[in-house]
């Protein structure tokens, strides 16, 4: 059993995956709330640290400067407008899980080597011959599974009720969004919604296992893709899919990651340990 | 790859427990143990969403025994439901049913007209009605 727990926890793996994500939290932390931030809308100190805060660590987590502290230092800004200004603060729209998920993803991200691929860090390194391999060790990537399960498990035990399984919690989503008060006359409308609330809970309880068994990822994690896409094209659910998506890296393995990179990108770049290319 | 000392492994060892108890039981907490505080996150989504927004409503013209479904958009001169205002289309509340049944009541082409409001609005548990046409709206 102590093997095991130390092989988990000395585990390594390439470190694109945990890059790519480096490199996408930051654009989406500015796509949902870029807007809130902007300078001329702040006069008080506090909101002008915020502000400054806000947008230099997420510069520096995107260019990849200091990439590690840089990402829990975003991490630790986001932490403080989900529950300072949030929850705190009592402004609503920083209180929803969107914004939770990325507060939380950028301080698991810190535990990973996400410096190592695609940074400025890596690029000055290179530049003085003193690149280091590729390769970090891959127990936060876990940590980020482990949350995205979470996720899915907790959001299906929530809907596990008999307003939902009924069907009637989403015909009465679908009748705000789109038919107004009026019942949808499209013969088989309730049997749908019955099976849209049971679908989605089956398959949010598979997702929650699914996510630590490699040998299921090659179909269950495109049904996830799919089921965020629809989710994206019929609700409001803001940045929650392009996150969810994103941080689906860190479910997949490492090294497959960086194998499919090098494929699509026509050339190769062996990585120390790694499987030959 | 050099393995780190035994000291890192322990501290990346606490950190993943850590982490770990806060995913798991944060929600736990709020969702099963229905703990008040909202430090832990709890992962409830779309729970609250139309509830109180939406009200599923039909309106019926009484003529003797019998009752026909009333077109509200067309009572009120609407060709088309989409060319009608959000307050017509969507009614988030019993009383704003009732309002626009009062409006229908001014507005249709029918002498002494018996208009009877049939809702359910939206609720986090399901539907409730609110209204099975025992009133006339026309008569207030």
């Amino acid at each position: 059993m102590r093997e095991v727990i130390v092989q988990f926890l000395t585990a390594t793996g390439s470190t694109r995956s945990a890059a790519l994500m480096r490199i996408g939290i930051p654009l989406l932390i500015w796509t949902r709330m870029g807007d809130h931030w902007l300078l001329y809308r702040h006069h008080d100190a506090q909101s002008l640290l915020v502000v400054a805060s806000y947008y230099l660590s997420t510069f520096a987590m995107l260019l990849g400067w200091r990439s590690r502290l840089s990402t829990a230092w975003v991490g630790l800004t986001m932490m403080f407008i989900y529950y300072g200004v949030g929850q705190v603060g009592g402004v609503e729209s920083f209180t929803h899980h969107h914004i939770y998920l990325l507060a939380v993803a950028p301080c698991l991200l810190a535990f990973t080597e996400c410096g190592r691929s695609w940074s400025w860090d890596r690029w000055r390194a290179v530049r003085r011959g003193a690149a280091l391999p590729e390769r970090g060790p891959t127990w936060g990537l876990s940590l980020i599974t482990l949350q995205l399960s979470q996720i899915y498990l907790w959001g299906a035990v929530s809907k596990c009720t008999g307003g939902y399984l009924s069907g009637e919690r989403l015909e009465q989503i679908f009748m705000r969004l789109y038919s107004g008060s009026d019942y949808p006359d499209v013969p088989g409308f309730h049997e749908l919604m019955v099976a849209g609330a049971v679908a989605s809970v089956v398959l949010e309880l598979i997702l929650a296992g699914g996510l630590f068994i490699r040998r299921l990822h090659w179909w269950l994690l495109p049904v996830g893709v799919l089921f965020h896409a629809l989710m994206y094209v019929t609700l409001p659910v803001a940045t929650f899919t392009a996150t969810m998506w994103l941080l689906y890296l860190a479910v997949l393995d490492p090294d497959q990651v960086h194998e499919i990179i090098d494929e699509i990108s026509g050339w190769s770049s062996p990585f120390e340990g790694g499987k030959s290319l | 790859m050099n393995l780190p000392s035994l000291s890192v492994i322990r501290l990346r060892g606490l950190v993943f427990v850590l982490a770990a108890a806060w995913m798991i039981g944060g929600p736990l907490y709020r969702q099963v143990l229905n703990g008040a505080s909202k430090i832990p996150r709890s992962w409830v989504m779309f729970t609250g969403f139309a509830a109180g927004e939406v009200c599923d409503v039909e309106y019926r013209l009484r003529a003797g025994d019998g009752e026909s479904v009333l077109d509200r958009f067309a009572v009120l001169g609407f060709d088309d439901r989409w060319d009608a205002p959000n307050s017509v289309r969507r009614l988030p509340k019993k009383k704003n049913a009732i309002r626009l049944g009062e409006r229908l009541c001014r507005t249709i082409a029918v002498s002494d007209p018996d208009i009877r409001l049939y809702a359910r609005c939206a609720h986090r548990k399901g539907w409730r009605t609110v209204a099975s046409g025992r009133e006339n709206l026309c008569e207030k």
